[in-house]
């Protein structure tokens, strides 16, 4: 499979957030400003990349040659947990302003699912290393849409006329599965195998 | 035995991968501010104006902040905040919030009925909600929202009122209240004009029997009283005592004295007062002794 399919796919057919409902809990905690939602797709990213790379290579040259391969899930959270708070030190020294933004979000990509959800495709799917750079580059990409889409539409809706009781997280739920509904419609775009 | 040396393998690369990073990317704190962080109340009220105590913490160091605007924390954190940074202090006289307002809704009943949303802003913006007053208490509430340290409650006439003990003098509740009626007074001070309504005194009878009418008979009592326009209020940079006959002076019952009432036992039931009476009286004797001393000087 060509890598360029492979990042269209991981991006809207297989859209982590609105397809695999993977990774909602920033999803829904970062997106009421697009500034925040920049940073945090930027550092969810690094560590989708960085992750990927280092569990795919720990998988071929450790796991499988030495029969341990189900230690998979939980050598795959020590790499990812490793990395994400490599990750929030290096924000918090490049860039205070968005360490304070991203708050509690930035420790909890820690266990989002959606980066364990990735290492663990990367192997079932059976992908080399340059494909596995570009399914998180094409993963990352579809964080950073549905995140930017969403933040988006909720700036607007801190403006619109929300009855009461939608108001806050309610009408956010309601529009994510609208999102959601939408991008069902990338389906048609998966090349049929 | 080779998956323990795989699983505490990697743990060991990547601890030293992180105990690098942590040198590499090691964000320099001022020593000042950690010492701070820990002194600092960690109520996050606001009321300095810096978001959270952190906040706070940072503007301190920066030198953005005086170290006596922790309400909270009050002298004693000022000072040892004071000592951290190294500056002089000067302490402050501890404030508390007052509503100035006695007017129940028995007092001054509401005109119409209001069922409009359940805060003061709201209410407010409409004419007509509300008591008759328009000066006065909403007795809506939003200041207890405002209020983190539950020091605020309604009582059940229709108006709310601060727990001097309870209240540590942020001021969150000023900024609440769309009319104003919030001051910020000294701890220490005993007595209270309970009342902001500056109109005259005729319109301020007709909506309210417990409004200020600028009647000057308190001025009489003390010095510490001074007129504004047609509405009394208390002197707070004054030292002399405010003797106990200055609120029974008072025709119209307006000045709270917090030696012998809280405000909410005062408000509660105006005519169950054991002085309620003799606060009439006291004030007719004293109408009659001076118009009788007037009559012998005129003699």
């Amino acid at each position: 499979m060509s890598v360029v399919i492979i990042v269209i796919m991981a991006m809207l057919t297989e859209n982590f957030v609105l397809s695999k409902f993977l990774g909602i809990c920033p999803f829904l905690g970062v997106s009421k400003r697009i500034s925040t939602a920049v940073g945090m797709s930027m550092a969810v990213l690094f560590v989708m990349l960085v992750a990927s790379v280092i569990t795919y290579t720990l998988q071929r040259f450790v796991l499988v040659p030495l029969e341990v391969t189900y230690l998979q899930t939980i050598v795959f959270i020590l790499v990812i947990a490793s990395t994400v708070q490599l990750t929030e030190m290096a924000v918090q020294k490049l860039s205070p302003t968005l360490y304070q933004a991203l708050g509690i979000f930035l420790p909890l990509i820690t266990t989002n699912c959606a980066v364990l959800g990735l290492a663990v495709l990367n192997i079932q799917r059976n992908y080399s290393l340059l494909e596995v750079i570009f399914h998180s580059i094409g993963a990352a990409g579809g964080f950073a849409i549905a995140l930017l889409l969403f933040a988006g539409i909720r700036e607007k809706l801190d403006w619109a006329e929300v009855p009461d009781v939608f108001k806050g997280a309610a009408v956010a739920l309601i529009t994510a599965g609208i999102l959601s509904l939408a991008f069902m419609g990338f389906s048609g775009l998966a090349p049929s195998n | 035995m080779i998956p323990m040396i795989v699983l505490c393998g990697i743990g060991l690369v990547m601890a030293s991968l992180l105990a690098v990073g942590r040198k590499a990317f090691a964000v320099e704190v001022d020593p000042r501010q950690e010492r701070i962080d820990e002194i600092l109340p960690g109520v996050n009220c606001g009321g300095c104006g810096f978001p959270g105590c952190s906040g706070f913490a940072a503007a301190l160091v920066d030198g953005k902040a005086s170290p006596t605007d922790c309400a909270p924390g009050g002298a004693d954190l000022a000072t040892e905040l004071g000592k951290i940074l190294g500056v002089e202090v000067e302490i402050t006289e501890p404030m508390v919030a007052l509503i100035a307002c006695a007017g129940t809704d028995k007092a001054s009943p509401p005109l119409a009925g209001y069922i409009g949303q359940m805060t003061c802003a709201a209410a407010h913006a409409v004419p007509g909600a509300g008591k008759a007053c328009t000066r006065g208490c909403l007795g809506l509430g939003s200041c207890i929202e405002a209020c983190k340290f539950d020091a605020i409650v309604t009582t059940s006439n229709g108006l709310v009122v601060v727990i001097p003990e309870a209240c540590i003098g942020c001021g969150a509740c000023v900024d609440a209240c769309p009319r104003g009626v919030i001051k910020m007074v000294p701890k220490k001070e005993t007595v209270h004009v309970l009342c902001v309504n500056p109109d005259k005194p005729k319109l301020v009878k007709a909506v309210c029997t417990v409004g200020c009418t600028g009647c000057k008979l308190c001025v009489k009592q003390s010095k510490r009283f001074e007129l504004d326009g047609t509405l009394a209020h208390v002197n707070h940079t004054g030292d002399e005592e405010i003797p106990e006959s200055a609120a029974l002076a008072c025709p119209q019952g307006t000045i709270l004295d917090s030696r012998k009432y809280t405000v909410a036992a005062w408000i509660a039931d105006p005519s169950a007062r054991e002085d309620y009476d003799k606060r009439s009286v006291v004030w007719k004797d004293e109408e009659k002794k001076r118009k009788a001393e007037l009559k012998k000087a005129k003699a």
